[in-house]
């Protein structure tokens, strides 16, 4: 047996198509890393600046009597005067946000004074709060600022708090207490921020803090008790709020954090959080023609007159896809990581524990990468086993390598386009409706509501079942036919 | 026991029987040549009997091993070519048989270089099959075939692609192992010439359906012998003759007869004052005597 599946290895790494996959997955990891260290910034620099030199090209284009024309020239020049200031910081620094959030407003209030009403008045003001930002600008203090927005939303909570005070019995107080809430959510998220040092900005860490205040903000107004909720949608939303919230406050409280937008660590969960097109693609290469083209090339009369049964000639070619999948996938992954490390230049990040919210628990749990991405990587697997014995089978009964692959590719694009054509319940039970696990990831629940998890694993085990049982009996059965 | 065993094997492809009611055996040392016209069934049997195609009815045995109940025994001594040696084009010579040879225990990497020498195919073993040519690719399904020393050989047409010489050192080596290795052979062929002068027995199979077995010493034998008499004339002879005799014009006769009637022909003839000049016993080949057997064209 072990011979056999050798044998098949053999003829598995000798298929130019996988190598030609190789070739092409390198590539584009290598043109990834050159654009990414070299030219990402020069070239997207470079594509900002034809673009705002086009626009000014254009400004002179405007009828400036036209009211809707000049409205058009206020809105692009406000964007060419909000570029040269951008353009002077990095992307990720809090300077950076400030202008993109603040500035770009100030600028166009301003060319809108200047340009549409030309009231002195309204020139002057607006001259006022673009002199401020650039003062502040030029004197930048993310903190001081902060600071003065606190301050702004204490006051504003002291004059919503007497409110309630003063407010008579049976007043109808929600709108105002809503306002406190959220008012208490933005300091939670301000001292967050003047705690931990995290000033606004487009970093990942300051992305927790904001996502913490909206998660919380949502969260909030929802229904605590599921039982409530009769639509799977609203529930799925709930559940999506909770540990976006949850998740969030443990980062937060437990200073989990991470420097810039992207680290080799969540780059290397979502390789394992989705399936792969590329090892897709190696699958059906790999198990498209592992029988088929024996037949069609005549060389499975070498195979079968030898003394192994036909039950262990296909379990060697099973046996040997997986291994040569697993092969791929490892290399594939290796490439993967190492083009990770050389474009975000760490790979310290994936010691970093992943948090999750455990549904089961009701609390936040934590896991290495390791483990969080096994168990990703695990929830997926159905997708492949299912579509890797289908292939199989495909080849078994038609003998034909480009039928097994279009069909394997047909089940898998199936999967997302019959759920939007035939209604839920009847699709419910298709081992394609039912072959993703990651909803259940953590206690989690799956927008299909009719399959729960156990149904699911038992549908899978049943078609991988059902669909090794029909290609082992067909290959039994296969007449090496005439030439 | 015999190596092979076919017995009254049959054979549908949908409503077609292709194989009707097939028996034959090989034994130790024995080369059978299985003949038939392309078509008569020959490649089909031989899938059956290698298990490539289930078989309706009948039993193949194999060494005393069924080859639908017990595949693995029965196929264990077994070398094949069937149709045409297809090998793994993208590999080496040398790679189609450590391949081959993994699949059976104990085959050493010196018994494939010493199956390699006996084919000839030292020089270009360690180039790709697809480079070969059709004859040195036949010369590697014959390595592939023998690489385990197998006690039945069953070569479906091996001489397709050989040139002549080629196919005396096939017949040459095929002889060689009937003979001191006592292996069983069985070659198909629809070319009676290429086996007539190597093969002990001959099975005949035409739409399906064996139409004679026999050995070679048999066949050519036959029942009655052949014999040509040259005469002064043959007027009046027609007479003297029995049925299947022929006048062949004013001075040939050919009879069948026995050997020892041969005597009391003879002097019946120089009773009806008929001056013999010449007896000549004549041999028949191989097709002469299937001809006779079968009666017919039967041969392509």
């Amino acid at each position: 047996m072990i011979s056999l599946v050798k044998n098949e290895l053999v003829k598995i790494f000798h298929k130019k198509g996988l190598y030609i996959l190789g070739i092409i997955v390198l590539g584009l990891l290598l043109l990834n890393i050159v654009i990414s260290l070299n030219y990402e910034e020069k070239l997207l620099n470079g594509l900002d600046d034809l673009y705002y030199q086009v626009l000014e090209d254009g400004l002179d284009n405007y009828d400036m009597d036209d009211t809707e024309e000049l409205s058009w020239y206020i809105r692009d020049k406000a964007e060419i005067d909000t570029y040269s200031f951008l353009k002077e910081y990095d992307y990720l620094s809090p300077e950076y946000y400030f202008i993109d959030n603040t500035g770009k407003e100030v600028i166009e209030n301003l060319l809108n004074a200047q340009y549409m009403s030309k009231d002195e008045e309204e020139i002057k003001i607006a001259q006022d709060e673009y002199d401020k930002f650039v003062n502040k600008l030029n004197n930048f203090d993310w903190q001081e600022d902060l600071k003065e927005e606190k301050e702004e939303l204490e006051k504003t909570k002291d004059v919503i708090n007497n409110q309630l005070k003063d407010a008579s019995e049976g007043e109808d107080t929600s709108n105002i207490e809503q306002e406190l809430v959220n008012i208490n959510y933005q300091l939670e998220g301000i001292n967050y921020r003047l705690n931990d040092g995290i000033a606004p900005s487009y970093n990942a860490n300051s992305t927790l803090v904001d996502t913490y205040v909206s998660s919380a903000l949502q969260y909030d107004g929802m229904k605590k008790d599921e039982d409530l909720y009769s639509d799977r949608g609203e529930l799925i939303n709930k559940r999506k709020a909770e540990e976006s919230y949850y998740t969030s406050k443990y980062k937060l409280d437990n200073k989990i954090y991470n420097e810039g937008y992207e680290t080799t660590q969540a780059q290397v969960i979502s390789m394992f959080s989705s399936v792969d097109i590329f090892i897709l693609i190696a699958l059906f290469i790999i198990i498209g023609g592992i029988v088929s083209e024996e037949f069609n090339k005549g060389t499975i009369k070498q195979l079968l007159v030898r003394p192994h049964s036909r039950t262990k000639v296909l379990t060697s070619k099973i046996v040997a896809g997986v291994i040569a999948l697993i092969i791929f996938s490892l290399v594939y992954f290796i490439a993967n990581l190492i083009s990770f490390w050389i474009v975000n230049g760490e790979v310290g990040s994936l010691l970093q524990t992943v948090v999750v919210y455990d549904f089961n628990l009701s609390k936040v749990v934590e896991y290495s990468t390791f483990t969080y991405c096994l168990l990703n990587g695990l929830s997926i697997l159905p997708i492949f086993a299912i579509i890797f014995m289908f292939v199989i089978f495909m080849g078994v009964i038609t003998l034909n390598t480009t039928g097994a692959i279009v069909s394997g590719f047909g089940l898998y694009t199936a999967s997302s386009i019959i759920n939007g054509i035939l209604p839920k319940k009847i699709v419910a039970f298709l081992p394609i409706s039912c072959w993703d696990f990651r909803s259940y990831l953590f206690g989690g629940i799956s927008s299909n509501q009719y399959a729960s998890l156990g149904i699911s694993v038992i549908i899978s085990i049943l078609t991988i079942f059902i669909l090794s049982i029909l290609a082992y009996g067909f290959f039994k059965r296969i007449d090496v036919k005439n030439q | 026991m015999s190596l092979l065993e076919v017995k009254k094997i049959n054979k549908f492809f949908g409503k077609k029987h292709v194989i009707k009611d097939v028996s034959f055996k090989i034994d130790e040392g024995e080369i059978l040549g299985f003949i038939g016209p392309n078509g008569a069934g020959k490649t089909t049997t031989i899938k059956v009997i290698l298990g490539l195609q289930s078989l309706n009815s009948g039993e193949v045995l194999i060494n005393g091993y069924s080859i639908s109940k017990d595949f693995e025994k029965a196929i264990l001594k077994v070398g094949a070519i069937v149709e045409s040696p297809d090998l793994y084009m993208y590999l080496s010579g040398r790679k189609n048989l450590e391949m081959i040879g993994a699949m059976y225990k104990g085959v050493s990497k010196e018994r494939i270089d010493e199956i390699i020498k006996m084919v000839g195919l030292e020089k270009r073993i360690d180039d790709k099959v697809s480079k070969y040519s059709l004859g040195m690719r036949q010369r590697l399904g014959i390595a592939a075939a023998l690489v385990h020393k197998p006690n039945l050989l069953i070569l479906d047409e091996p001489t397709n692609g050989l040139d002549p010489e080629g196919i005396k050192e096939l017949r040459d080596l095929l002889k060689r192992l009937a003979k001191t290795e006592k292996m069983g052979i069985l070659i198909s062929s629809h070319n009676l010439l290429e086996l007539e002068s190597f093969v002990t027995d001959v099975c005949l199979i035409k739409n399906g359906e064996v139409v004679v077995t026999s050995s070679i010493k048999d066949m050519r034998r036959g029942d009655r012998t052949v014999y040509i008499i040259r005469l002064d004339k043959t007027d009046g002879i027609q007479e003297l003759l029995n049925k299947g005799d022929e006048v062949l014009d004013n001075k040939f006769i050919k009879i069948y007869r026995d050997e020892k009637d041969i005597p009391e022909f003879i002097e019946l003839l120089v009773k009806k004052k008929y001056k013999i000049y010449e007896v000549r016993e004549n041999i028949m080949t191989l097709e002469e005597a299937f001809l006779k057997k079968a009666g017919g064209n039967i041969i392509d």
